[in-house]
């Protein structure tokens, strides 16, 4: 029997007191403690991308035959843990799956942060990033375009129209609850600029129709992005030579990897965010229980990725890529990465067959974060210890970050948190005109159900 | 007249012209016309008319942006090498080897090619000094003027063979009759001629003729890369090992027992790791199986027979001595057997008498005069005895470093301060200049006229291509100044003793144009040293290398105590270029390490002594000890550590400081070269080792075919595998013009490193530093993998240059998300600098990895002199985009605009790359595929080639042959071809 995705039966004014409010309501201690905390991480990451942009790439660890590094893992990482939202907004949605209502704005709002923080590493990892702009086929006068069978302009473009429609489906489907805001908003101002953000919204069944079709249509524009964005970058080393890229799995097995993530990263989120704000009524264990199952499907096709790529490199008989995947990758340098990538992957997925763990937060939320140290040794594993290995054994070299390295990682973990910190504290993190539309879909199945025992 | 350094410019210009006349138009034009007459005069009357030759008479001087070549000569250690050097728009920008020079015939060793950088080093001296204040050039002239002419003076020079310079000495002496000259250099060459004295009762010196050697054994002597003769000795061996066009050539045999793997070992076809201190047994081992073979030469005293009779040979190469004394018996007369500088007399002794026996003198040996002015003149210890007796009252010391390269327990510094005045000369303030009174600059050699011997004894001159940049003096120069002239010319001195010894019955219009066509050349054609007749007293002899064998034997087979043995380094030769930086970040021929010098070792002694490379060790002997990081050496001789010299600069420059390992505590004056006793102890510290290639061994893979001739005879197309067509998906390129192509054979690649430093002159190249290289971004555009093959004991090593292998498919050009990496007509893998975002994708796309990327802005921080050498048809990167290997584009088209403008292709070899013109061996070919007949068609055309990772599917246009060895037969089966 699962769980309901609704405890008990809020009115209305509860439910809009209770999601709405967070936005008028002051930020507590602990708010204010993590905001500091991350806004300090914050800084660190503007002081790293200054120092890097104003003295060289020299300044992270990257080098030859390692040339791409902390950078494009950083990117692929942030990428991937973007899939989800627009997975359980989009996908969901489409296929009717009510349990996502309770979660999907803050998964959007995970996505737009995530992805923000991805963006900044094609720019950043560029040698000369103020000329990042010739990836885009905008008309130059002389006439050059970029080469398209390079996988980077596709990127570019995967990557700013994933950008995009997150942003624009984020943003549509908080149009209701910025009225909502406006309308019971206690100042003037905030009255004045969540009117303005809500572009005029009326409520009036037409305005409800249009935007159920615009929300409907952008759900349906959105879903082969969550396919697309992670195959394309793929594609950045499944087109390459490189003993370890060179390989046709990984659009899929990128796909599942940042669906993994993503959940991963769902509910890191949202299990510290359902205890702060006391909300176990309206995010349930039912929620949690699934967003653990989408992990273990989704995982398991991870799992599927790794065996398939060791079986190919075995049975490829390209000596290359049997010392990429049974030597360096277990044994060689910064093999300890390789093995918490199994750990991570592998072994801690597997604990959600267990019901109990599935609807235990704290597990889950150990487990999440194992999963998403995991993820981004996956992709250290793939991009450096790929490099790290590859044709001539006379240039075979071992790759170590510097502190900017680790500056820069840790600036994006505290410059998303920061994000979402705000994101919590401006705007209504559960959509609460969906959840007022879901309880009185529940109602009115409970009072069929009611009638239909009646008669 | 040679063009003023760019610092003088501003004074080109008459007073007042640049400043606007307020005048009218005539007053005016009349003006602008007399400052422009004397614009061109006036810096004719600040400095003297001297007038250097370009080679081609025909090319007017100074045409902006039109390059011109000056032939010159650069001095090492006495020894003149003959050098084309290219000079833009006044500066010298790229040396080259005068093709026409006999010690040259167009290559260059890394030290030559990197001597241009030594010109324009920022931390060169610039003034001179009394007692470390600046002084004045005047006041030491009047110093010099008025010392008393039995002063108790003494010169410290270098070995030298200047004709020039003996005359001056000559001068200097009838000012100063009991002047004296001691000769010195860290590589000190007295143990050859005394040898030699022993053979043939003078110092002669033997001229190796290896392109008529069928088979020749190197006794440490590293002929190919370390000795006088190298860079001529490299083409003459390449030239017969070349003779391998098919299975059916025969390549002849190189024999090698060594210490340490050096690039003559590492073409060996039969090697053996030895400790130097072994050779002298091997000698003896050898001689005595040629004896026993019948072969005595007439005249050998029987008690020396007797003692040859059943002479051991040194454990570790008994094999390798009965298989090469097999050889050197079937070829008598065509067969070279020398031994290193390094060796005692006796074994050169010991080596002339093998060769009488073989009958090689006379045949592939002939015996000159030495270039060398009084080769067994005073030296370092004599010098020092002198000052102790209080003889010597005034020390000149003339390029030199002695304070830093001399023996410690010579006892020189304290020698010196018994001096009451020393003056020292060099172009750099340095460890010796601190120590003595007074400071002189001097010029170099490309600041200044002289001239010198070639190993041959050709007379080579030096010209000068700028006037010194920084003041200075030349060595001729200032002997002139002791023999009484106050302010030399070295241009007047050179001219003088030309006309004189071209003969007074000579017209002067004769003597002026000989002279002209002599500068021009760079050398007096025929002016090398006939051959004189070997004439040995084998008695005489033979009875003094009696003892000698009883040491010998004695000596041999005792394993221990460890042996350490000092080499020269490749790069940095004893240090004295160590300020060059070109040349302590080149990988050493087989190390690969940069940025120092290391206690090499064999595998067997680093497991018995426990240490792994990096683990610093402690050496000590009697009482003398450095710590130095160690370096595992497969191929290496057991119980012996080797050190090259060059290291622990104190004195030498911002480059050289805190660089390297100072081998010098453990040298003594009577063992310079290599001695018994060193005790090897692993301190517990570790120090990085700045090693450019990750792994030596192929794992497996097979990335540099080779095979034994047998085998190669058995199946000529062993490298089936690597080569010929893939299917492919890929559309075909349109090819338009030219198709430019490569072809190198790795069985005559020394992996000497002269083309890396090359390719870095010509192209623009930046140094990264010892951090740079330890983080893995040097900037080698070409770098020389070298790769180990066989077992850790007795490994065979593979050179092959890795420079961008321009794909027609290649694997860079599709990744590329802006278009910086294209694909050109004629066939050419481009890079276009200023599209390049860096994204580096190219990067890790190239399977060779051969791309390299300007991690920060390494050219803009470069010092001013240094900017100078630049080469301005290539274009200087700037921070942030990747470059590589171009074949040297801006030569291709430059050839291209020429033939053009000739209305013609261009012709077979006219373009050359700087790598090809600078390799000693002729490994590398370069050209176009439709120039049939020319090397780099024919060779590609071998049964052996095969392109570098083949099965990729990359359709690279550089083509590699195989490298073929060709070991004794009885030994075969030593020389395993597995690469794991």
């Amino acid at each position: 029997m699962a769980h309901p995705i609704l405890i008990g039966r809020p009115t209305d004014a509860e439910l809009g007191e209770r999601l709405l409010g967070t936005t008028w309501r002051p930020g507590g201690r602990g708010w204010r403690v993590a905001f500091a905390v991350s806004g300090a991480f914050t800084v660190l990451l503007a002081v790293c991308v200054t120092y890097t942009v104003t003295t060289g790439i020299g300044v992270w660890g990257n080098m030859i035959p390692v040339a791409w590094a902390f950078g494009i893992i950083n990117f692929v990482w942030w990428i991937g843990i973007g899939h989800a939202g627009t997975f359980i907004s989009a996908i969901l949605h489409l296929f009717e799956q009510r349990w996502r209502t309770s979660i999907n704005r803050l998964a959007e709002a995970m996505t737009l942060f995530a992805v923000i923080q991805a963006a900044l590493f094609p720019l950043l990892h560029l040698g000369r990033p103020w000329f990042a702009y010739w990836l885009f086929p905008y008309p130059s006068q002389m006439q050059v375009w970029p080469q398209v069978k390079s996988a980077l302009p596709w990127d570019a473009a995967a990557v700013t129209t994933y950008f995009t429609v997150s942003l624009l489906f984020w943003y549509l489907g908080l149009i209701p609850d910025l009225a909502a805001l406006r309308d019971g908003a206690p100042t003037r101002r905030r009255r004045i600029i969540y009117g303005l953000f809500a572009l005029g919204w009326n409520g009036r069944s037409s305005t409800w129709r249009h935007y159920r079709t615009a929300y409907l249509i952008l759900a349906g524009l959105a879903t082969p992005l969550v396919v697309s964005v992670h195959s394309v970058v793929s594609s950045d080393f499944a087109i390459g030579l490189t003993p370890g890229w060179h390989s046709t799995i990984f659009p899929p097995f990128f796909v599942a990897g940042a669906i993994f993530s993503g959940f991963a990263m769902v509910l890191t989120l949202v299990i510290p965010t359902r205890a702060v704000f006391r909300l176990h009524d309206v995010i349930t264990d039912r929620h949690l229980d699934n967003c653990a199952k989408l992990t273990l499907v989704t995982g398991l096709v991870v799992a599927y990725g790794y065996i398939i790529e060791f079986f190919i490199a075995w049975y490829s008989g390209d000596l290359a890529e049997m010392q990429q995947f049974y030597q360096a990758r277990p044994f060689g340098p910064g093999n300890a990465v390789f093995w918490i990538m199994l750990g991570c992957n592998l072994v801690v997925p597997q604990l959600f067959w267990s019901r109990r763990v599935r609807t235990s937060p704290l597990l889950l939320f150990a487990a999440s974060l194992l999963i998403n140290v995991g993820m981004w040794s996956e992709r250290f594993v793939i991009i450096v210890m790929s490099l790290q290995r590859e044709f001539l054994p006379s240039k075979w070299a071992g790759y170590a970050p510097t502190w900017v390295d680790l500056g820069i990682l840790s600036g994006t973990i505290g410059f998303f948190t920061l994000l979402f910190l705000c994101f919590l504290r401006v705007l209504p993190f559960i959509a609460a005109h969906e959840m007022k539309e879901l309880r009185h879909q529940l109602a009115e199945e409970h009072g069929e159900r009611a009638e239909a025992h009646h008669g | 007249m040679p063009p003023r350094a760019p610092e003088e410019l501003p004074s080109e210009f008459a007073p007042g012209a640049d400043q606007r006349p307020g005048l009218d138009r005539r007053e005016l034009l009349k003006l602008t016309a007399a400052s422009a007459a004397l614009a061109g005069l006036g810096a004719c009357m600040e400095h003297p008319h001297e007038r250097i030759m370009p080679r081609s008479a025909e090319a007017p001087e100074q045409t902006p942006g039109v390059p011109v070549e000056y032939a010159t000569s650069m001095v090492l250690d006495g020894f003149a090498t003959g050098h084309v050097v290219k000079a833009m728009d006044g500066r010298p920008i790229k040396v080259e080897g005068n093709p026409e020079h006999p010690a040259s015939l167009g290559g260059t060793t890394a030290l030559g090619q990197a001597s241009i950088l030594e010109l324009y080093d920022p931390d060169r001296a610039r003034g001179v000094l009394e007692r470390g204040r600046p002084a004045s050039r005047a006041g030491l002239a009047r110093l010099i003027a008025s010392l008393p002419a039995q002063s108790g003076l003494w010169f410290l020079l270098y070995p030298q063979s200047s004709p020039l310079l003996v005359e001056l000495l000559a001068r200097v002496r009838r000012r100063h009759p009991s002047a004296q000259v001691a000769t010195d250099t860290p590589l000190d060459r007295r143990a050859v001629y005394r040898g030699a004295s022993m053979a043939f009762g003078r110092p002669l010196e033997a001229q190796y003729r290896f392109e008529r050697a069928d088979v020749v054994a190197a006794l440490d002597a590293d002929f190919l890369a370390a000795m006088p003769g190298s860079v001529r000795w490299s083409r003459d061996f390449a030239a017969r090992r070349r003779r391998l066009a098919g299975p059916g050539g025969d390549p002849g045999r190189l024999h090698v027992a060594e210490p340490s793997p050096t690039p003559t070992g590492s073409l060996a076809d039969h090697r053996v790791a030895l400790r130097a201190g072994d050779i002298g047994a091997l000698a003896a081992g050898l001689l005595a199986e040629i004896v026993r073979g019948g072969r005595a030469p007439a005249g050998l005293p029987p008690e020396l027979v007797a003692r040859l009779a059943g002479f051991p040979a040194p454990a570790p190469a008994a094999a390798w001595l009965s298989a090469t004394a097999r050889d050197l018996a079937r070829s008598p007369g065509r067969a070279i057997v020398l031994a290193g500088d390094r060796q005692p007399a006796e074994t050169h002794a010991l080596v002339h008498l093998i060769n009488q026996a073989l009958g090689n003198l006379g045949e592939t040996i002939a015996l000159t005069e030495p270039a060398l002015h009084d080769p067994l003149g005073p030296g370092l210890a004599e010098l020092v005895r002198a000052a102790a007796a209080g003889e010597v009252q005034t020390l000149v010391i003339a390029e030199a470093n002695p304070l830093y390269s001399a023996p410690p327990d010579l006892g020189l510094e304290r020698a010196l301060a018994r001096i009451p005045l020393t003056i020292h000369a060099s172009l750099h303030e340095n460890e010796t200049s601190r120590a003595c009174t007074w400071f002189l600059p001097l010029a170099h050699s490309l600041e200044s006229w002289g001239d010198a011997r070639a190993y041959d004894g050709t007379l080579s001159f030096i010209q000068p291509l700028i006037r010194p940049l920084h003041g200075g003096a030349s060595l001729v120069e200032l002997l002139a100044m002791f023999a009484g002239d106050p302010d030399p010319s070295g241009h007047a001195l050179l001219r003088d003793r030309d006309r004189r010894a071209r003969g007074e019955g000579g017209a002067a219009r004769d003597v002026e144009l000989a002279w002209e066509e002599d500068v021009r050349r760079g050398f007096s054609l025929h002016s090398g040293f006939p051959a004189q007749p070997p004439r040995l007293d084998i008695p005489a002899l033979g009875a003094a290398l009696v003892p000698a064998l009883a040491t010998a034997r004695a000596r041999s087979g005792a394993e221990e105590p460890i042996e350490i043995s000092f080499a020269p380094s490749h790069a940095v030769h004893d240090g004295r270029f160590a300020n060059i930086g070109w040349l302590q970040e080149l990988p050493r021929p087989i190390t690969k390490l940069t940025w120092g010098n290391a206690a090499q070792l064999g595998p067997g002694l680093a497991a018995r002594l426990g240490v792994d490379s990096g683990d610093v060790v402690r050496l000590s002997m009697d009482g003398r000890a450095i710590e130095a990081p160690a370096l595992i050496v497969p191929g290496h001789a057991d119980h012996a550590v080797s050190l090259e010299l060059g290291g622990g600069r104190r004195g030498g420059g911002q480059v050289a400081a805190g660089v390297g390992v100072d081998a010098g505590p453990l040298r003594s004056a009577a063992a310079p070269g290599f001695a018994r006793g060193v005790r090897v102890a692993a301190t517990g510290e570790r120090r990085a080792l700045a090693i450019t290639q990750g792994e030596m061994r192929a794992h497996g893979r097979d990335l540099a075919p080779h095979t034994t001739l047998a085998a190669y005879r058995a199946d000529p197309s062993f490298t089936r595998a690597l080569r010929g067509g893939l299917p492919t998906l890929l559309p075909g390129r349109s090819a338009v013009g030219p198709q430019w192509a490569m072809t190198i054979d790795t069985s005559i690649c020394s992996g000497c490193s002269a083309c890396v430093v090359a390719c870095q002159a010509e192209n623009n190249i930046p140094i990264v530093g010892r951090q740079g290289v330890l983080d893995h971004r040097e900037m080698h555009w070409l770098r020389i993998d070298t790769t180990l093959c066989g077992s850790a004991d007795r490994p065979d090593f593979v050179h092959q240059p890795m420079l961008c292998q321009h794909c027609q498919d290649a694997p860079c050009e599709y990744v590329c998300p802006v278009n910086a990496t294209t694909h050109s007509p004629d066939g050419l893998n481009e890079m276009t600098y200023n599209r390049c975002i860096g994204t580096r994708f190219c990067s890790n796309n190239c399977p060779y990895k051969v791309r390299r990327f300007n991690w920060f802005d390494y050219t803009g921080e470069q010092a001013e002199t240094i900017q100078l050498q630049r080469n301005p048809n290539v274009t200087v990167r700037e921070r942030g985009v990747m470059e590589k290997c171009t074949y040297c584009v801006q030569r291709i088209r430059a050839v291209e605009i020429q033939s053009r403008i000739e209305r013609r292709g261009p012709r077979p070899g006219e373009v050359v790359t700087a790598c090809q013109q600078a390799c000693p061996t002729g490994a590398i070919q370069f050209g176009a595929l439709e120039h049939a007949g020319t090397p780099m068609v024919e060779w590609r055309r071998e049964p052996r080639r095969y392109a570098a990772l083949h099965e990729l599917g990359t359709r690279p246009r550089t083509m590699y042959l195989a490298r073929i060895t060709n070991p004794p037969a009885d030994t075969a089966d030593t020389a395993d071809t597995d690469n794991d």
